[in-house]
């Protein structure tokens, strides 16, 4: 998020008037009467919505559902909705059903994972509301207790403007996106321009249901889509130009596109980047070979050649071929000679200058160059190039200083297939190394690639952590394990410093003396002031390191303290033993939080078991334990990002901004540790609803905490105003 | 070894008796291990009157890998002075590499190769930094990566 957006979303921010009371429930809801004042809930009990309140003002639709997860309403009901062309024009749209918060929470996530419709979804645990609304029906027999009938209502300025209550209770008919907010006729996805550009620019507008009470953030992003849409209304036809405020650019270096899925909440500190499967990596090249081959007029084969040969750098290949096509040739490989199928040949007379063999009817094959060989050491030689040497994009032909280079098909016609996949498998390698923005991701087994526009020169002012679909993290410009806030130039002199001894030498400097006569190096571990070097036997005092002999009679009671002899000597170790603390202070936590975050890997695997016993012992569903499992991402996450607030912080100069750092630092460490705590207690323990709820509301507290600093970080590094200990 | 074996039978049986002057066959026992004597023939300063022995081992993937081949040092075989001929007679040279080599090449070809390398140098002088490569050096020749930056001599 830009700054100029964050602005606008704090003045987009919705204030709400002060509490009005009215009387509670009435009889029957019809056009006209006011929404009963009555909570619900979302995402956890603790987080009430009273939407007469909520929607006083202002255009919204209520969507009651007999059921989260139940077929009709997963299947087609609520997607209508979240396909519909003017979902938009709806204003705040909410889903009601007679459920937990933790399941209309889990439901919510499941058919609108990325959270860009906006549409929040809310419990309804004890029917009041419904029933309120007389809206419910007696669903004891399917679903063993009231339910409340499909519905919708529309509303304006807290109001009812439109009933639509489907008569046969659960049928879906009258309440459908296509009753309610009219016939599309252009079905339009989620896809729309407008909304892709909002996102990439303000991240999706991410409804509470997702979040927490203390999410703040959330609470003005959701606030400020809906205000968005009112206003962008009238231009929502035109395919939505999106221009409303002229923030949104579009970005085509990024490639950006919202298919692909977009982390849930944008920070700023979040950057943009997108996951390649290998099977995009090879549609990628195919498309670009394709494009080259049609405007170049080339054989394919030819294409991925000149390709690699430029590095995947299509512009540039094309404008030098169009200048002077001969060399390019030449230089990729491909000099002229005859054309014609790669085949196998048998030559009379033929004798293969690799093997010597020249029997009659041996199969022998040359590429364009005219380099004969026979096929046995053809596939000997690809072989030892494909298997042993990683080789595929540039395998030259065997001939002594020939350049050209092997193709695809050639290869395909002479080795086995084992090998074809293997040099196919490198020749797809070729183009992630190839390309700067491509990076693999470097987990184990992983395939995926990243795409990510930071450059190097970037890497001062970002930390481009990105997150593949394996679920690793890392940084994409150093590829080490996710390390925010510290950019990656800090992290690397960090490891460095922790690695090498450095600070043995450090240790040494700030525990010992030196023999001031023979320099040997000397380390008092016990006993008096009277140091007799063992190896010149200079006699000298520990205290003052002047001559022993000196002190007359003041033996074993130094005061001699002011002697500039030893007053350089205790300044020297004085320094080196501060430089030591204040390291050992800061490698001491982050060695703790590293720690940590291992055990935690057991915990998290822990987790899993927790969940099953858990399930058992309470009677709880799946979904409703699944808040641990965030508990336990949220502290592995939240270690992580602690443990490299410490680096980071050894090499911040001391200031104003270092102090509030470092408070929000001390803010996520007693937010991690608090969870922690919670987190090791016993399953009957956690089985109480009390701690169930105190645990999610301090994962999304340490969340919370953790966004703030790095956020605050990441600002303060774009904007260049850290001042640090060293330079760089 | 089969295919090493066929190729190194058909090399050894046109090299017996009929290698260029200054190149001399010492034994060929196996398909391992072969030596052979070089000579300069033309009245450079710094090789004249001095054979030079150097000693290949073929792998089983010869000739689509590159021999190893290094120069010994004997009582009267001296390893030559040269820029890129370390003093424990390891060669620095393309033609030796994995980058460099093709399976076109053959015993004969090197040996040529090496005794025209001997021949156009100037420099009595052994590489940058020898004394220590030669004291930490453990690997095998092919395990090095040379960086071949010098083509002038």
């Amino acid at each position: 998020m830009s700054p100029t957006a964050a602005l606008r979303s704090i003045t987009l921010r919705r204030f709400q008037p002060g509490r009005t009371f009215h009387s509670s429930s009435r009889a029957f809801i019809k056009v006209g009467d006011k929404l009963p004042n009555l909570d619900l809930v979302e995402s956890s009990p603790g987080n009430k919505v009273n939407l007469s309140e909520e929607i006083k003002s202002g255009k919204s639709l209520l969507i009651g559902v007999p059921a989260a997860f139940s077929p009709g309403c997963s299947n087609s009901h609520i997607p209508g909705y979240l396909k519909h062309k003017s979902l938009k024009n709806a204003g705040q749209v909410f889903v009601i059903a007679v459920n937990d918060p933790f399941v209309t929470k889990a439901w919510g996530e499941s058919l609108d994972p990325s959270g860009n419709s906006g549409i929040r979804f809310l419990g309804d645990p004890t029917a009041k509301f419904t029933k309120a609304l007389d809206l419910a029906f007696d669903g004891t027999a399917i679903f063993g207790g009231p339910r409340s009938k499909r519905y919708a209502l529309e509303i304006e300025d807290g109001k009812v403007k439109a009933l639509h209550v489907e008569p046969d209770n659960t049928g879906i008919a009258v309440s459908t996106a296509e009753k309610v907010l009219g016939s599309s006729d252009k079905p339009a996805t989620r896809s729309s321009k407008r909304l892709a550009s909002a996102a990439a620019k303000e991240g999706p507008p991410t409804p509470l249901t997702t979040s927490t009470p203390m999410d703040s953030e959330d609470e003005f992003m959701s606030g400020m889509s809906s205000e968005e849409d009112d206003v962008l209304q009238e231009s929502d036809n035109d395919d939505g130009s999106a221009d409303d405020f002229g923030f949104d650019e579009p970005e085509p270096e990024l490639g950006f596109s919202q298919k692909d899925a977009m982390p849930k909440k944008k920070k700023t500190f979040d950057i943009n980047f997108k996951v390649y499967h290998p099977e995009d990596i090879q549609a990628q090249q195919d498309d670009l070979i394709d494009e080259v081959n049609m405007i170049l007029d080339i054989r394919k084969e030819d294409a991925a050649i000149l390709l690699r040969h430029f590095r995947w750098n299509k512009e540039r290949l094309i404008e030098d071929y169009m200048d002077r096509p001969k060399k390019v040739l030449e230089d990729a490989g491909l000099g002229p000679s005859a054309t014609g199928p790669p085949k196998l040949e048998v030559i009379p007379g033929f004798m293969c200058d690799i093997c010597c063999e020249d029997e009659s009817g041996l199969q022998s094959f040359a590429m364009k160059c005219g380099h004969r060989y026979c096929i046995n050491c053809y596939k000997h030689y690809l072989g030892q190039k494909i298997k042993e040497e990683g080789e595929a994009a540039r395998i030259q032909c065997p001939a002594d200083g020939c350049k050209r280079i092997m193709d695809a098909k050639s290869l395909d016609l002479l080795v086995t297939t084992d090998l074809q996949q293997r040099y196919h498998e490198l020749l797809t390698r070729t183009y992630v190394e190839d390309k700067e923005q491509l990076k693999w991701c470097p987990a184990p087994d992983c395939e995926n690639a990243i795409e990510c526009g930071i450059k190097k020169k970037d890497l001062d002012r970002v930390v481009p952590t990105v997150a593949c679909d394996c679920k690793h993290r890392f940084c994409f410009g150093c590829i080490l394990a996710d390390h925010q806030p510290a950019p990656c130039e800090l992290v690397k002199r960090w490891l460095k410093k922790c690695a090498d001894d450095s600070e043995t030498a450090n240790w040494i400097s700030a525990n010992t003396k030196e023999c001031p006569k023979c320099n040997s190096t000397i380390e008092k571990n016990g006993g008096c002031n009277h140091m007799t070097c063992r190896k010149c036997k200079h006699e000298f005092c520990w205290m003052c390191m002047g001559l022993w002999s000196e002190h007359g009679t003041s033996w074993y009671n130094c005061n001699r303290f002011e002697e500039k002899s030893g007053s350089e000597a205790r300044d020297a170790q004085a320094k080196s033993r501060v430089s030591l603390e204040r390291y050992l202070h800061y490698y001491n936590r982050y060695a703790n939080h590293e720690q940590s975050a291992k055990l935690d890997k057991d915990i998290y695997n822990k987790t899993e078991k927790k969940m099953i016993q858990l399930q058992s012992a309470s009677g709880m569903s799946w979904i409703e334990v699944q808040y641990l499992n965030s508990a336990s991402q949220a502290l592995q996450t939240c270690r992580q990002t602690l443990k490299w607030t410490y680096a980071f912080a050894f090499y911040l100069a001391r200031n104003n901004l270092t102090e509030m750092f470092e408070d929000n630092q001390k803010d996520l460490e007693m937010a991690v540790e608090a969870l922690s705590e919670m987190f090791e207690k016993p399953v009957t323990e956690l089985a109480e609803p009390k701690l169930k709820v105190e645990i999610m509301d301090k994962t999304s507290y340490c969340n919370k905490r953790r966004v703030i600093l790095l956020a605050d970080t990441a600002d303060n590094l774009a904007n260049g105003v850290w001042s640090w200990s060293i330079n760089f | 070894m089969a295919f090493a074996t066929k190729r190194l039978g058909k090399e050894l049986a046109k090299i017996h008796g009929n290698l260029p002057p200054g190149i001399t066959l010492v034994t060929a026992e196996g398909f391992q291990e072969w030596l052979l004597d070089i000579q300069v023939l033309d009245a450079n300063p710094i090789y004249t009157g001095k054979i030079f022995r150097l000693k290949f081992k073929f792998s089983s993937s010869y000739p689509i890998e590159p021999p190893e081949v290094t120069f010994v040092n004997t009582t009267d075989r001296p390893i030559p002075m040269h820029p890129h001929i370390y003093s424990n007679g390891i060669i620095c040279l393309d033609l030796l590499g994995q980058q460099g080599w093709s399976p076109v090449q053959n015993v004969e070809s090197i040996c040529m190769s090496l005794q025209s390398m001997l021949t156009g140098n100037t420099k009595n002088e052994r590489p940058e930094g020898d004394a220590q490569f030669v004291a930490s050096n453990r690997r095998r020749p092919r395990d090095i990566d040379f960086y071949y930056h010098d083509n002038t001599v």
